[in-house]
């Protein structure tokens, strides 16, 4: 599904973010990329996403080279994808339900297949009750639930999440480690970053793939089946 | 025009999946979610529009004000004496199929004495002394107004007069020449006066609403960039800002003309002299109003644009 060709990134040419990542990643898989803060992780997710622009080597998304790819294209190049930020980037001046549908609204599906799509995916998330309600009104916890429910609304090939369990107790990091078990038991590719150690052991049984990142370089691959 | 085509290509496409109905009423919504903002940009808007109306008001004053000077734009022509009434008639026949003559009227010699000692009032005496009246008949021509006719200067108005020196039965021609040169120099100075300032004044006025709209913008350039980063397209970010802008500019104009109307009666009111001043001063037209109100049309369409241009293109 993704392939990553010799990639090289850097930040003002100075400082190194990522050196000669060569890296495939198969369709269905669960990834779990880690490593200590500034190891290149999140800027790995963001050249994937085409946020950021590699100054060598190739990308390829399902054999396309989306470092070559016209701007125009990208849009509906990210529609693919689904993308869990850091800080979730929910509207703050939205409601729940327009948070969640917006993503739907973009792909421009008609009004019938959004309500039912954005309802489908609250009753899911257990969160039908609070769709009228706004990002602030909610714990961090259902912020981050909602941004996963935003993510994958609209059935993407792959999802990208960037620390999405950073700062969560435990009860809500086992809930939502096994949403994302179940996102992936539905076919979706996951790439989850992490720089929690004791996450990657305590769920080891869940990726197909862990990665480890150190110093923008790929420090160890271990494959599971 | 590739632009323009791919406009319309996302209003149909929206309109066939309800978007456009969405993305209506997100803009409405958002006009009232930032209503600080708004509000603020909505004050520059009438700022800068009852600006722009206060000028075309001024601009349509004088022009109703010159319209009626040169519509005093006219010709004497005297008559040789004892004219027999069958030349007089060719005569005013032919004059009458001269391009830029508008009507012409008879001035007997009678008429012309009784005229003079009306004018002189007490003076008049001095006639009282003549055997002979002294004022020969003349025909008094009215040439079409200056603004609107073929008669654009001076040259034309000078060509009809030795047109009609020339005719049989005419003994001079006096066409006011001073007073249609100075009518025609001052409809011509202004007219330059306000297409100038016009220019001037649009240039500013699609300045400040991008400033303005900017700011509006940057108030939610997160949301912006959030929506980019999930997907959406540059049009369909640009849209609800484009409508929102159209909405907002139009809205400023409507209420700027408001103001400049209450104003404009509150002045009259309070002119002791306005009974005196001629012509009376009028008001923005419909017509000007509604030229006003697609200027704001169209600049608040074009200054979002350029705004939300200008936005885009930092990332």
């Amino acid at each position: 599904m993704i392939q990553l060709y010799d990639i090289f990134k850097s930040f003002d040419h100075l400082t190194p973010a990522l050196t000669k990542i060569s890296i495939k990643f198969n369709s269905g898989e669960f990834v779990i990329i880690y490593g200590p803060s500034g190891a290149g992780k999140t800027t790995l997710l963001k050249l994937i996403y085409r946020d950021l622009l590699p100054e060598k080597g190739s990308l390829l998304f399902n054999g396309e080279n989306i470092v070559k790819m016209p701007i125009r294209k990208i849009p509906y190049y990210r529609r693919n994808i689904g993308f869990i930020f850091q800080d979730t980037k929910l509207i703050s001046n939205k409601t729940i339900f327009d948070n969640i549908s917006i993503m739907l609204r973009i792909c421009e599906l008609p009004e019938e297949e959004v309500y039912r799509k954005t309802n489908n995916i609250l009753s899911f998330m257990n969160l039908s009750h609070k769709k009228s309600l706004f990002p602030y009104q909610l714990s961090q916890g259902e912020q981050q639930k909602i941004a996963i429910a935003r993510s994958i609304v609209n059935g993407p090939k792959l999802l990208l999440a960037d620390e999405p369990v950073l700062d969560l107790d435990r009860e809500l990091t086992v809930e939502i480690m096994n949403l994302f078990h179940n996102i992936n038991k539905n076919g979706t590719t996951i790439l989850f970053v992490t720089n929690q150690e004791t996450l990657v052991e305590k769920y080891i049984h869940l990726p197909n793939k862990i990665v480890q990142l150190e110093n923008g370089k790929i420090q160890k691959i271990q494959t599971s089946n | 025009m590739v632009r323009y085509r791919k406009f319309k290509q996302v209003i149909r496409k929206r309109q066939s999946s309800g978007a456009l109905k969405y993305q209506l009423l997100e803009a409405i919504k958002n006009i009232n979610r930032y209503k600080f903002v708004n509000l603020s940009s909505l004050i520059s808007i009438i700022i800068i529009f009852f600006i722009l109306s206060s000028f075309l008001l001024f601009m349509a004053n004088i022009n109703k004000f010159v319209s009626s000077l040169s519509s005093k734009a006219s010709m004497v022509v005297y008559l040789k004496k004892s004219l027999n009434k069958g030349v007089l008639e060719n005569l005013s026949k032919k004059i009458l199929t001269i391009r830029g003559v508008k009507e012409l009227k008879y001035v007997s010699e009678e008429e012309a004495l009784s005229d003079m000692k009306n004018t002189l009032g007490k003076n008049a005496i001095i006639f009282n002394a003549l055997l002979k009246n002294p004022l020969p008949a003349s025909l008094e021509i009215r040439l079409e107004k200056v603004g609107k006719s073929k008669l654009k200067d001076k040259r034309a108005v000078a060509r009809i007069a030795t047109l009609i020196s020339n005719m049989t039965g005419v003994d001079e021609v006096d066409y006011g020449y001073k007073i249609i040169d100075i009518i025609i120099k001052a409809v011509n100075i202004i007219r330059i006066t306000f297409i100038g300032v016009l220019l001037i004044l649009s240039f500013f006025t699609i300045l400040l609403l991008t400033n303005t709209l900017k700011l509006t913008l940057l108030a939610r350039k997160n949301e912006i960039d959030i929506m980019k980063l999930i997907g959406a397209t540059n049009w369909y970010i640009r849209f609800p800002f484009l409508i929102e802008g159209v909405a907002l500019s139009s809205l400023g104009c409507v209420l700027s003309l408001g103001l400049l109307w209450i104003l404009f009666n509150i002045i009259l009111q309070r002119l002791e002299i306005y009974a005196l001043i001629s012509p009376a001063l009028v008001f923005l037209s419909w017509k000007y109003c509604f030229g006003v109100l697609m200027f704001s049309l169209f600049f608040g369409f074009i200054s979002s644009y350029i705004a939300l241009y200008s936005l885009f293109r930092q990332r």
